[in-house]
């Protein structure tokens, strides 16, 4: 049973990775949707997330008050960076607002080297680190929080939308943007509200990864870019097909990482996203592909 | 003789019938209006020969050559340009650029005659400079030349959009609401240069809501309403017709 | 009215290409330190890569996130061509050209068919993977130890050994793709790619083919970044992947937005500045009291990025001409989604 085993393992190792990108995903798609950015800077707000919590909590914080706190840092940072970089320039065209994340991005990263420096930093898991045995295969404690935080946030996500107000002004403002403004919704408001929202959930993202792969100022740019390719598959538009996406997005890294070779993994997921992106340019998940008029 | 052949044209969108079963034709140095009130479905027309979108059903024929389905770059190949409802300018190019850029289907310099600035590129360029130059002298817009075009007055953009078009001496050139944004005098200068065009043998299709204009200038008149042709004919006709007459009265009157 | 007025922004580029010839050829005579020319020759290649890419994003208006991988392509053909196979250096460019036509035409075809902001996805997911082939094909590239004895570059029987000949032939290359790129903005292709770039559907009506348009400043850009690759090759004599990265690409992006992507001096005036900025800040950081001097480059360069691309979109040598580029304000999209999240 050494095959299945290890299929378990990396089947485990590939909806732990998931759960993450999908946090990230779903900030992704939710920015894209109410702004119109395609924020390249959704990654690092993973990374600050992780490495305040690290700090909190060195400092003395209680776990969970720390993991509060930085989350809600990480809020405010989300939130100034949208007045500051995306409010000024919500007129330009794609391209800039891009750009303009790039090196927002860049701003990010080079904060945390003065602030935390370069070498990697860890957090100690939620709850031990002896590993629970199932179907032969071994699945420590941190994965069952990531998968179940994940999917309590998702949870709470899909409430937030489509059961309260705030929420369901954001979704209309998404639908038609004109009569939302009608209905006197303000679009900005929205913007500030979404990406500091997306910050949080990078931030959360970030947070759950620390224990299992560590942190530092560089995890940020592939936590990103893969969260990236899941929201592509899922077609930039819609959040639960990114979370597909996200899932077999990490899915399809543990097993490339398992059965190919570590370092393919990374083209593997870009290969995938490539393909899909020529052949399939409205997601994985899309009823009709085709051009849209 | 027959220019342009429209065969029973039909488009659904998700089940909303824009157009059904439309039949005309278009003659040689004519000028033909597409009238109608608001969602008739001109524009659909319109964008079904220019090829932005293929036709759910039906052909449409040019010179015997069947041109649905092709893409709108073929299209202009074949010989139809067309202007914009709502001006579609490059209107960070100059107006002798604007007019320059619509040469592109009479010249063929590649990229590599022309990044090697090989003798006939240079040659070429002085022909579309040329060109242009004699066809912004017949428009009137020779002061403008080198001002960037989207720092002229409307009416003189809507010059500029029409010279872009007819710059390749196109067969048929589709005019989308000319007068829309020009005021009573600008109007009447711009019928007359319609006129003045079919004389040399240009032939239009165009789409208008002053009905004081299409009067004037049309040959012939094909109007739609909710889709269907409810009328065809030449000004007079179509002035005395009643299902057009209610079909006005019905919605907005713009006569 | 004759041509003359028409052409006088030609006109005006090809002076500055003269005068800037000239500079060139007196410039070593007067500065004969060794340093400067070395930076000098970097200036030289980021410059060629960068002209390349204000055809695509100022004329064209796309963004690649890839160029590195352009740049490595051409690269490592070189090193591989000429120096493990031994074949003449000008065979490896030639190699790395064709490679690169190819792999554009891969990625463009496919991306162009879709909306405006597809490509920088292609691209940025091609990068990886070339990087990837780079890092793991060790058999042919080497791997993360790199390449190591790439034989100087050589024409007609002469050898490019020291600084000053390489300088020479960097800027000469630099030079003819300013010209090139020069001549076929004011031509029939480049008010094509202009027209695009203001509107799609009346550049079709006159009979444009955006598709096969797109292509050609895809793959002219993409030339030149091969092209520059090569020559670094043979200037430095030893490569690895993570000089190809996809932080290089952002780096070529940096600069040409820096530059300005509407004017043909954009991508040249990019690569000067910020490869002095970045010496600069080398002297500069640790008297400010940070040891971490490579890092504070990056936050500098983002903080630059952001704050031109919100005060000044169209780069420094925008201001010389007119006519807006692709990072000017323009009507943003009708936001008409369908599908809401969640």
């Amino acid at each position: 049973m050494e095959s299945l085993s290890q299929l378990m393992q990396l089947l485990f190792s590939g909806l732990t990775i998931g759960s993450i990108y999908a946090l990230i995903a779903i900030g992704f798609v939710i920015t894209y949707n109410i702004t119109g950015v395609l924020n390249f800077a959704q990654g690092e707000f993973a990374m600050l997330g992780a490495l305040l919590t690290i700090s909190l909590s060195s400092a003395g914080l209680p776990l969970y008050l720390a993991v509060i706190l930085a989350i809600l840092i990480v809020m405010l940072v989300g939130g100034f960076f949208e007045r500051a970089a995306i409010y000024p320039a919500r007129k330009s065209s794609v391209a800039t607002l891009i750009i303009i994340t790039i090196g927002i991005s860049f701003v990010f990263r080079g904060a945390a080297i003065f602030i935390w420096g370069t070498q990697p930093h860890s957090l100690t898991p939620f709850s031990g680190n002896s590993p629970i045995r199932i179907f032969e295969a071994v699945l420590l404690p941190q994965s069952l929080w990531a998968v179940g935080i994940s999917l309590a946030a998702l949870a709470g996500m899909y409430y937030f939308f489509n059961k309260t107000y705030t929420g369901k002004a954001v979704t209309a403002c998404v639908m038609n943007r004109f009569a939302a403004q009608l209905m006197g919704i303000k679009p900005e408001k929205m913007s500030f509200l979404s990406i500091s929202l997306s910050a949080g959930l990078g931030a959360l993202a970030g947070i759950i990864i620390a224990p299992i792969s560590g942190a530092s100022y560089q995890m940020g740019l592939m936590l990103g870019m893969k969260a990236f390719i899941a929201a592509v598959i899922g077609g930039l538009t819609n959040a639960p097909a990114a979370v597909l996406g996200a899932f077999l997005i990490g899915i399809i890294e543990a097993f490339s990482e398992g059965y190919l070779s570590s370092g393919y993994k990374d083209a593997v997921s870009f290969a995938v996203l490539l393909l899909v992106l020529f052949f399939m340019p409205n997601g994985l998940f899309s009823k009709k592909s085709g051009k849209r008029v | 003789m027959n220019l342009l052949e429209i065969k029973n044209l039909s488009k659904d969108f998700g089940g909303v019938h824009a157009v059904q079963d439309v039949s005309f034709t278009i003659k040689q140095e004519s000028i033909t209006a597409l009238i109608g009130p608001n969602g008739a479905g001109k524009t659909t027309v319109f964008n079904m020969i220019t090829g932005v979108f293929p036709p759910s059903d039906g052909t449409i024929i040019l010179d015997t050559k069947k041109i649905s389905n092709k893409k709108p770059h073929q299209i202009a190949k074949e010989g139809i340009t067309r202007t914009f409802q709502n001006l579609q300018l490059f209107a960070d190019m100059t107006v002798i650029e604007n007019i320059m850029a619509g040469m592109h289907l009479l010249t063929k310099t590649g990229v590599w005659k022309a990044g090697l600035r090989l003798t006939s590129a240079k040659r070429e360029e002085q022909y579309i400079y040329d060109k242009s130059m004699e066809w912004l002298k017949k428009l009137n817009l020779e002061q403008e030349a080198y001002l960037p075009a989207g720092t002229l007055s409307y009416g003189k953009q809507r010059l500029v959009e029409i010279g872009r078009a007819v710059i390749t001496q196109p067969k048929l050139i589709l005019l989308d609401e000319p007068m829309a944004g020009l005021n009573h005098n600008e109007s009447a200068k711009l019928a007359d240069l319609l006129l003045d065009m079919k004389k040399e043998g240009n032939t239009f299709l165009l789409v208008e809501h002053d009905m004081e204009i299409v009067m004037r200038v049309a040959d012939h008149i094909v109007v739609l309403d909710h889709g269907v042709k409810i009328a065809e004919g030449t000004p007079d006709e179509i002035q005395q017709n009643a299902s057009v007459i209610a079909a006005y009265l019905g919605s907005e009157v713009t006569v | 009215m004759d041509i003359k007025k028409f052409t006088r922004s030609y006109r005006f580029n090809l002076y500055g290409i003269t005068v800037l010839l000239f500079a060139v050829i007196i410039f070593p005579f007067l500065v004969p330190s060794n340093y400067i020319i070395s930076t000098f020759i970097l200036i030289g290649l980021y410059g060629i890569v960068c002209t390349g890419l204000v055809v695509l994003m100022g004329h064209a208006g796309q963004i690649s996130l890839g160029h590195a991988a352009f740049y490595g392509i051409g690269a490592y053909s070189s090193a591989i061509v000429s120096g493990k196979f031994d074949f003449p250096p000008l065979a490896g460019v030639l190699t790395g050209i064709l490679i690169a036509c190819i792999v554009a035409l891969l990625i463009g075809i496919p991306s162009f068919k879709l909306k405006e902001h597809y490509l920088a996805l292609a691209t940025l997911g091609f990068g990886v993977i070339v990087f990837t082939f780079l890092k793991e094909w060790t058999s042919l590239t080497g791997g993360l130890n790199g390449f190591f004895g790439i034989p100087p570059f050589e024409v007609a029987g002469f050898s490019f050994t020291t600084d000053r000949s390489f300088y020479f032939l960097v800027w000469a290359v630099l030079a003819f793709g300013l010209w090139f790129a020069n001549n076929l903005i004011h031509s029939r292709t480049g008010r094509a790619l202009k027209s695009i770039h203001g509107s799609e559907s009346a550049a079709e009506s006159i009979g444009i083919n955006l598709m096969t348009s797109k292509l050609k400043a895809l793959i002219i850009s993409a030339v030149f970044a091969s092209v520059a690759g090569s020559l670094y090759a043979h200037y430095i004599s030893f490569i690895n992947p993570q000089l190809f990265e996809v932080m290089t690409s952002i780096v070529f992006l940096i600069m040409v937005v820096i530059g300005g992507s509407s004017s043909l001096w954009g991508g040249l005036a990019g690569a000067i500045i910020y490869v002095w900025l970045v010496e600069l800040l080398k002297d500069w950081v640790p008297l400010l009291g940070f040891s971490t001097g490579g890092e504070f480059e990056i936050v500098f360069f983002g903080v630059l990025l952001v704050v031109l691309l919100i005060f000044k979109p169209e780069g420094l040598m925008g201001s010389w001409k007119e006519r807006k580029s692709l990072f000017s304000p323009q009507k943003k999209k009708v936001q008409d989604k369908k599908g809401a999240a969640l």
